[in-house]
């Protein structure tokens, strides 16, 4: 692993206001790169790209964009990573667009740039909530997600422009709060309604099942596992985290204790299924090891159960490390694209943490990787 | 000989003399090499009586030597003397020898001539004995031959007799005659039967016939005197009769009694149970007449009535048998064995009835009359395996028994934590439904501890009162009653956790279950006072009467685990406690969260009042608290500040937080400045403090008080607060709303988290902080104003 030699201090960064985004900068086999979209009602928002050089632990700055408005989600195009699309809001009235950032080259270092609008996605009426781009792999296609409905885009960059290419409407009772995109299978959507998953087939644009009671309250976050099928990693309300399998909604694979309050964030690592992240209103982050659940579905793609360990909730889906070093509630957290160990965080108030997986984990991991 | 006496008597005295000469050391040395001069060795072969001259002459002076001279005259003179005597004694014993052989001689000279007389008569009177015996040879041979033919006809007239002689000994009912006359014949009318005595045969045989038929109908007549019976059947079998088929034929008119008295006592059981239950049988009443007065359930009574109806007869029957046919134990043991299963099956059925569970004392007795009845059995019937069949009826009647107790016990103590619940629920008045709560739960613990020490004390007395029958498994008992316990605290666990789970589920299929909530409160309780009191209790009352056990063998774990069931309720506890915590606080969050998100905050007119949901919110903080009051101790005023700030997530925002955040603020004015003089003093106060010294924390390890409890709940709720306004956007009133709720809320919500009260003030601070954060337009309402509002909610509230 290249930088398994990196920091096993934080690296702490500060951004001016309020903020819940963060997001991986795909694409990048350089550095560990993060956008970051701050949340200011009142003033000018930004988004700061930055990054964390491998033989430093001091985070920094590489690009300062403005964005005019506060800034709720943020997600970075996985094919072109000068392509970002944020949902923002001016005075309780939500958009979605997508943004060019601009050339360093012409702003040259640590200019304040504003980013170029590329296309505006307007046809929204409700609150915005998230929005997705195809999970892997160069497609002109992303989703964006209000609280009733969900689009599908085609974007045209050439013309600078996004067009509707379908509508669905989950209806007026189902208050979606964020989704997922099967990596797996791209016709497969997850959304959190309310205190279910709903999975939205995207052909027939029917809901094709649903996990009901999956969080009480709400559910927050949902995450696919990168590795295996139909198998999917939930927070909510109820401050748990639970791992599904989308085949056998009734009862959760997995059952973590989560956070003291909300389990807010929850994320897979992109490269080793076992290792999951969770952040929460507790100002917590935590670092979970989770036993690989065989899916019933997939059972083709790996005959031999790769878990030895039977029982859900074995002794090996244990909390690993707890982060406590935010001060506020913790609403975002990013595996960097290019270090799979290497993770940032980001609290309310405006703080980034870039950490690693501790070096124990890490060999917990690769050792068991081998036969 | 006497001078060489007096010479070794001499040469002793020398001895002696020199000895005393030469101190002790000379009688020492009593192997000291003879001195040839000296007299000492005067008797030795080598001694030198030249030498011993010289010596003498050489050393003695002149007087000593004469009267050596002397002495050695008169010695020799003695010596000389002795010498002839012994040569005169000699002489004279030879003498008389020649004496008696001469005079021998002359009395042998006249034998010879005797025996020679004697040899002659002897061989005369030998021929003549010879000539008597072979005279008389001839006679002897025919006397003996006519003696066999008079005994031979004798006999033919004895069996010509026979048929006679057997009706006269019929007419006077003397069959034991009959029989033996019969036998004496048997072999000859066996062997001749055919040809000679045919007639003679039939005619005896049919009499004998008739004899037989008689004696079989001696047999079964009851009225006989046993020992005739008896006899009979020795004569039947003398005479060949298969007494197998008569052994057959008495068992097989008796047993079907004896099995119909065992059926007996069964049908009349339920109908005993049955006439405590109010259905009375009219059939059991001659049964009813024999056991008044007592229970008619308890499995004595069953004991004493199968002791009446069974053990009699049978005893009567096995005697009567044993007397008839004493040497046929083993088709008795074999007939036995079949109503001895039987009989354990009846009584198992009377030792565990179906309804109920017998008492200890009911249960000693009948296991008692159980064991007296098997001694009795035993002595009749030895060889049927009743010790074993007995024990294990003992064996599995006494664990049936405990299993039952255990049983029933859990059934009242899951019936303790149930029956309570409907009524709470029923119960409008709040007051009274908490009183409900209380008692149910001190009800619920006297049941587990009282219950289950007494339970202990009852088996205890068991042990005791059937020592002598649990001898050989007390250590299989000692394992029954300890793992007893385990499966007890296991299944209770179990069913607490189905409880919690399903009142859970009624949670969220239907919103308000106050009392199922109460109970998960209780349950947490319950399992912090088993782990606490009850099992440490039952563990002592175990090992002061129920030691040993381990009957499973050494590597097995010991049927009962303390420590075991101490670590599983103390994780239930935490987690009922946690569940209560989280369903509460969620039922409050669920309020707070509809009166965030349900306004058009961007629209909101101007406040006018608290708004609706902070009423409900206390009503139902103050509802917890009364459940919680209840029930858990009041708690230490324990300050939740801390000075080590690396220890576990969950604080508020520390000083560089509100620093930063103070910062953002500025713009939006001192919104703060708004409050009251003194709110806005200790506002400074603390965050001064704050800046300094330490952080709140949020989520701290939750414990079993009102305190901990009641503080985690509105933390918890608060938070929720905080995060459901980050996610809004307000316009001023909406700001200035949020402002009055806060306030309204903390006057009210102080009191109830007594142990830190800074953690309300500093929470709802964040509120509002966090709501002016979200304003287009944070201009802070009027002091006054909200005061005024205030006020007149509370004076309408009043």
């Amino acid at each position: 692993m290249q930088g398994a030699t990196a920091q096993q201090h934080a690296s702490a960064y500060g951004v001016k206001y309020q903020a819940r985004c963060i997001a991986p900068y795909v694409l990048d086999s350089q550095r560990t790169r993060f956008l970051v979209g701050t949340q200011s009602l009142r003033e000018e928002n930004e988004v700061h790209l930055i990054t964390l050089p491998d033989n430093s632990s001091d985070i920094i700055c590489e690009g300062l964009y403005t964005h005019q408005h506060e800034i709720w989600d943020l997600a970075v195009c996985p094919f072109d990573p000068q392509l970002i699309s944020t949902v923002y809001a001016s005075v309780g009235e939500y958009g979605a667009a997508l943004w060019r950032i601009p050339d360093r080259s012409r702003g040259g270092y640590l200019n304040v740039l504003p980013l170029e609008n590329v296309a505006s996605l307007n046809g929204h009426t409700t609150t915005i909530k998230c929005t997705l781009w195809w999970p892997s792999g160069k497609h002109n296609q992303l989703l964006s997600i209000d609280s009733e409905n969900l689009f599908i885009w085609d974007l045209v960059t050439e013309q600078r422009a996004a067009k509707i290419q379908a509508r669905l409407s989950a209806g007026e009772l189902h208050h979606m709060a964020g989704g997922a995109w099967d990596p797996h299978d791209v016709t497969k959507v997850a959304t959190a309604v309310e205190s279910s998953v709903v999975i939205w087939d995207l052909r027939s644009m029917k809901q094709s099942s649903r996990i009901e009671q999956a969080h009480a309250i709400q559910v927050r976050d949902i995450d696919f596992n990168p590795k295996r099928e139909d198998i999917l990693i939930t927070s909510g309300d109820d401050s748990k985290i639970r791992v599904w399998d989308v085949k056998m909604p009734g009862m959760p694979l997995r059952e973590l204790p989560g956070h003291s309050h909300w389990t807010w964030r929850v994320r897979y690592n992109p490269v080793y299924e076992e290792l999951v992240l969770s952040a929460g209103t507790d100002s917590v982050v935590n670092l979970w090891h989770v036993t690989p659940v065989s899916s019933s579905s997939s059972s083709s793609q790996d005959s031999k159960p790769k878990s030895p360990y039977g029982s859900p909730k074995g002794p090996l889906d244990s909390l690993m490390r707890a982060y406590t070093e935010h001060e506020d509630s913790v609403y975002g957290i990013a595996w960097s694209a290019r270090d799979p160990w290497v993770f940032a965080s980001l609290s309310y108030d405006g703080r980034v943490m870039v950490d690693s997986v501790p070096q124990n984990v890490r060999q917990k991991i690769t050792n068991r990787g081998k036969p | 000989m006497a001078g060489t006496e007096e010479m070794d008597e001499k040469a002793k005295r020398m001895r002696a003399l020199l000895s005393s000469f030469y101190g002790e050391d000379a009688g020492s040395q009593p192997a000291t090499p003879v001195r040839r001069d000296t007299l000492q060795g005067i008797n030795m072969p080598d001694f030198d009586s030249d030498r011993y001259i010289q010596s003498l002459l050489r050393r003695t002076p002149l007087e000593g030597l004469l009267q050596k001279h002397v002495e050695m005259a008169a010695e020799i003179k003695n010596l000389d003397s002795d010498m002839q005597m012994l040569v005169y004694e000699n002489y004279n014993k030879f003498i008389s020898a020649t004496d008696t052989i001469r005079r021998m001689k002359e009395n042998v000279a006249g034998i010879e001539s005797n025996m020679d007389q004697l040899l002659e008569t002897v061989t005369a009177v030998r021929a003549k004995s010879d000539s008597i015996n072979s005279s008389l040879c001839e006679r002897r041979e025919k006397i003996e031959e006519l003696n066999g033919t008079r005994s031979l006809l004798r006999k033919i007239q004895f069996i010509f007799d026979l048929p006679k002689r057997l009706r006269a000994c019929l007419k006077s009912q003397e069959y034991a005659k009959a029989v033996k006359y019969y036998m004496g014949a048997f072999p000859i009318l066996k062997a001749y039967g055919n040809t000679s005595f045919a007639a003679c045969r039939e005619e005896s045989e049919q009499i004998i016939d008739t004899v037989s038929h008689n004696l079989q109908a001696q047999v079964a007549d009851n009225s006989i005197a046993l020992e005739t019976r008896a006899e009979a059947v020795k004569l039947l079998r003398q005479l060949q009769y298969p007494v197998d088929k008569m052994v057959e034929s008495y068992i097989s008119t008796h047993w079907p009694r004896l099995m119909a008295a065992l059926q007996v006592v069964e049908p009349e059981t339920p109908g005993l149970v049955g006439r405590l239950q109010g259905w009375f049988k009219s059939g059991t009443k001659k049964l009813e007449e024999q056991t008044e007065g007592l229970d008619p359930t308890s499995p004595r009574t069953s004991m004493e009535v199968l002791n009446k109806d069974f053990i009699a007869d049978f005893t009567q029957t096995a005697i009567t048998y044993r007397a008839l046919f004493p040497e046929e134990d083993e088709r008795l043991t074999e007939a036995a064995l079949k109503l001895f299963n039987e009989y354990f099956a009846n009584v198992q059925k009377s030792l565990q009835p179906k309804t109920g569970n017998p008492s200890i004392m009911e249960l000693t007795a009948a296991l008692n009359i159980l064991s007296q009845d098997t001694g009795v059995l035993l002595k009749l019937v030895p060889d049927a395996g009743l010790p074993e069949m007995t024990e294990r009826a003992i064996e599995k009647a006494i664990q049936q028994h405990v299993v039952a107790m255990f049983s029933d016990l859990y059934n009242r103590i899951t019936g303790s934590l149930v029956i309570q619940e409907p009524a709470s629920t029923k119960d409008g008045e709040e007051a009274k439904n908490q009183k409900a709560l209380r008692a149910a739960l001190d009800n619920a613990k006297r049941v587990i501890l009282f219950d289950s020490v007494e339970l202990l004390r009852d088996l205890r007395d068991l042990l005791e009162k059937c020592g002598g029958l649990l001898e050989t498994w007390r250590d299989s008992y000692v394992d029954l009653v300890q793992g007893g316990f385990q499966e007890l605290f296991t299944k209770l666990n179990n069913h607490f956790i189905h409880i919690s789970s399903s009142s859970q589920d009624q949670l969220i299929s239907s919103k308000s279950q106050t009392a199922s909530q109460g109970l998960v409160l209780m349950l947490a309780l319950l399992s912090v006072y088993i782990q606490q009191t009850a099992v440490p209790k039952i563990t002592e009352v175990i090992g002061a009467s129920f030691v040993g056990g381990g009957a499973m063998g050494f590597e097995a774990r010991p049927a009962f685990v303390p420590s075991e069931v101490c670590r599983i309720f103390y994780a239930s506890g935490e987690k009922f406690l946690h569940e209560y915590i989280d369903t509460q606080a969620r039922k409050v969050s669920i309020l707070i969260r509809k009166s965030v998100e349900t306004p058009n905050w961007l629209k909101y007119k101007e406040p006018r009042d608290v708004r609706m949901f902070a009423d409900l919110l206390l009503q139902e903080v103050t509802r917890v608290q009364l459940e919680v009051e209840q029930v858990l101790d009041q708690g230490s005023n324990r300050s939740h500040r801390r000075t080590d700030s690396a220890g576990s997530g969950g604080s508020s925002r520390s000083n560089a937080a509100s620093m930063r955040e103070s910062s953002n603020m500025r713009e939006a004015g001192n919104h703060r400045g708004s409050f009251t003089a003194r709110a806005r003093s200790r506002l400074l106060e603390r965050d001064v403090a704050k800046l300094f010294k330490q952080k709140v924390e949020l989520f701290t390890k939750i414990e079993f008080t009102q305190a901990s409890v009641m503080s985690t709940i509105i933390k918890m709720c608060l938070k929720t607060f905080q995060e459901c306004v980050r996610l809004q956007t307000f316009n001023r009133s909406g700001y200035n709303q949020i402002q009055v709720d806060a306030l309204y809320l903390r006057d009210n919500l102080r009191e109830k988290v007594f142990d830190n009260e800074t953690v309300v003030d500093s929470l709802l601070d964040e509120v509002c902080s966090a709501a002016a954060d979200r304003c287009i337009d944070p201009v802070p309402l009027e002091t006054a104003i909200l005061d005024r509002l205030i006020e007149a909610k509370k004076a309408k509230g009043s």
